[in-house]
């Protein structure tokens, strides 16, 4: 995952123009698919366009960062730079039905004086009421496990990665080209199988190669109330592993969850070493005095016993008030470091639409260790500034 | 960041819904200062409450949050069956896909952009809901305002044209939100066409009008609901239905995993 204090829109790979996406990326197809898909949808007739919905997202961003260890290849140097940034998203969704339902998400991101492409969601689900069965297909996510950033059951995304931005709007959006079949057994219990295959996204590695059968994934995970407590049992093979967890999910005070996971690799694995990890966190919401002001806390942690280091904590504190207001405060910390990333951010939604935020964030450590100052970026070739001031706007209709 | 402001915006809906959740679904009265007989405090309050559950709703409507910097809008989509359960679902751009739904013992919080269900329970968000003068206890325990509060008839009174019993409800121990409401109920409709929350010193919170409501099949249930934070000037939240249909035949498990995450 792309470590990015920017506001997710400044450590972007290497200019693509359209011609070049055209000719050799799948994403130049796709817009193309989708730009024809939502023309037809235009022209559609009105009680089909009821059922269509059609929203554009606008971001735009600009910040100073700061990077003590720049990596090679990239535009920025060490010391301050400046970091502008864009996206425009177009979602069309489709929600009128009881039945069937689906969205494309396709987003342009300005590099240089071109852009390139990202369709983060392209899926459809149908359902079936006897017995109960949805059946989903496409590039979207399913929420396996309990988490927002420490999550070791979800077993399809593999949502544990210390590489997040903690500015980003979204902690965990990442999608993956998926056949998932949900069949209900009750008010808050389900069965559903899946299938998936890994195909990293084209706007990091636009000549990836194609996905191969070590890529895909299969499984299954069964969620159950046993009293008091949501439970959960997953199991996936993929990449040449069979991964197993559990997880709890349970109120006592305040709300607590707790996963553990278990991988196993399969004979013809290179790494024949067993190994597990546990997540575990709470989380609520405070409401304060008698209006609409409350806070929002979140803590988890992460322990992976064979790693180093082997123990993660995240913290998350907003407080929101007036209905427009909040101001958060996250950290990602290395206890036995030690070291953290750490941001403040502000934002204020008191228009139609409209967002701004105001965020501060960055490193602290030694260079050494996982979140120090001036340490290596954890993906090659990606920018990983150790201080950042970012001011982001974001326009939704 | 958008995580929180859904959990915002989710507790001011919540609790403008739950403040106007008596309101919904009231049937017209039979009696009242029309029949020649004035009914006692209990009686109104007993009258009123007894219209305030159906056992399965549709509505359509939104809500529009007004300050100084303007108004914003959000749509939604809601379901209820019984006393326990509903599913609302946000319709607008900004909030698309995005649920709530609400059990006898938990709340759960639909975010679709990263397909996460957050379950909440024991919380303070489901026992004082904002100061809303209805909590979720009230709602799923089965208890009547008639438990919490001691209530008094301090006469009639016109309200936009409407005549009103107007009631003052005094708390009978610490667990309700408002130690003191005072009530406005339409005299011929049963429907509350006023009310005033107060703090323990008297303060005046917050106050509810409703603007309009409309009569259907020879059930009287407001359209427009106007609420104001008495703390804050210039701003207001009005709730607004455009569809109402009442015991409609709802999805078999609507308020489910499956629902929320569909």
């Amino acid at each position: 995952m792309v470590v990015d204090c920017t506001g997710g829109l400044a450590a972007r790979p290497a200019n693509l123009p359209w011609r070049f996406l055209l000719q050799r990326s799948p994403g130049g197809v796709i817009f193309l698919a989708v730009l024809l898909v939502t023309s037809a949808g235009a022209l559609a007739p009105l009680p089909l366009a009821a059922e269509t919905a059609l929203s554009v997202r606008l971001t735009a961003s600009a910040g100073a960062i700061y990077d003590e260890n720049p990596p090679a290849g990239v535009a920025t140097s060490k010391g301050w730079n400046f970091a502008p940034g864009g996206l425009a998203e177009l979602v069309v969704t489709s929600r009128g039905n009881s039945q069937v339902r689906g969205e494309v998400r396709l987003g342009v991101i300005p590099i240089g004086p071109t852009a390139t492409v990202d369709l983060s969601r392209a899926w459809f689900k149908f359902r079936v009421p006897e017995p109960g069965l949805v059946v989903t297909a496409g590039k979207t996510r399913l929420g396996w496990g309990e988490g927002l950033v420490f999550n070791v059951a979800d077993l399809v995304h593999g949502s544990t990665g210390t590489g997040i931005n903690l500015v980003a709007e979204e902690l965990r959006a990442d999608a993956t080209w998926l056949i998932a079949a949900t069949l209900s057994l009750g008010q808050f219990a389900f069965l559903e199988t899946v299938v998936k295959i890994d195909i990293p996204p084209s706007v990091i590695y636009p000549t990836v190669a194609p996905p191969t059968i070590d890529d895909l994934g299969a499984g299954a995970r069964i969620r159950l109330p046993l009293g008091p407590v949501s439970a959960e049992a997953a199991y996936l093979w993929g990449n040449l592993k069979h991964s197993t967890s559990l997880t709890a999910q349970f109120a006592l005070g305040i709300n607590w969850f707790v996963s553990g996971r278990l991988d196993i690799p399969s004979p013809w694995a290179t790494n024949q070493n067993v190994t597990g990890s546990v997540s575990a966190g709470l989380y609520d919401i405070f409401p304060l005095g008698q209006s609409d002001t409350s806070l929002s806390v979140r803590f988890e942690s992460l322990v992976v016993p064979d790693q180093d280091p082997l123990l993660y904590s995240f913290g998350d504190l907003t407080l929101g008030w007036g209905g427009a207001h909040s101001l958060g405060l996250r950290s990602l910390v290395s206890p036995l470091g030690p070291s953290a990333n750490w941001s403040v951010s502000y934002s204020w939604a008191g228009l139609q639409g409209l967002s701004l935020i105001f965020g501060v964030g960055g490193y602290a450590g030694a260079s050494d260790t996982t979140f120090g100052w001036g340490r290596a970026p954890s993906v090659v070739g990606t920018p990983s500034p150790d201080f950042a001031f970012t001011t982001t706007a974001r326009f939704v209709y | 960041m958008k995580y929180s402001n859904f959990v915002i915006f989710c507790l001011i809906f919540v609790a403008v819904s739950f403040f106007a959740a008596p309101l919904f679904c009231q049937r017209a009265g039979t009696t009242g200062a029309g029949s020649g007989t004035v009914p006692t405090a209990e009686e109104i309050i007993r009258r009123m409450q007894a219209n305030e559950v159906h056992d399965t709703s549709y509505a359509e409507g939104r809500m529009l949050i007004t300050d100084r910097f303007g108004t914003r809008t959000s749509t939604y989509k809601s379901w209820s069956g019984g006393t326990e359960d509903s599913l609302i679902e946000f319709t607008s751009a900004e909030e698309m896909g995005q649920k709530v739904l609400r059990t006898a013992d938990a709340i759960y919080l639909y975010y679709p952009d990263a397909s996460e269900v957050l379950r909440i329970q024991g919380s303070a968000l489901r026992d004082s809901l904002l100061g809303s003068d209805i909590s979720y206890e009230d709602m799923t325990g089965g208890r009547s305002l008639l438990d919490e509060y001691s209530v008094r008839l301090l006469g009639t009174e016109a309200i936009d044209g409407h005549q009103t019993y107007k009631v003052e409800l005094t708390a009978r121990n610490s667990r309700v939100a408002y130690p003191k409401q005072i009530i406005w109920v339409d005299t011929e409709l049963y429907v509350t066409r006023r009310a005033h929350r107060f703090s323990l010193s008297d303060r005046l919170l917050k106050e509810m009008d409703i603007l309009e409501v409309t009569t259907q099949n020879g059930k009287t249930y407001p359209t427009r609901i106007r609420l104001r934070d008495a703390m804050r000037s210039n701003t207001q939240t009005v709730m607004e239905i455009s569809r109402l249909d009442i015991g409609v035949r709802l999805p078999a498990n609507i308020f489910s995993l499956e629902e929320l995450s569909w």
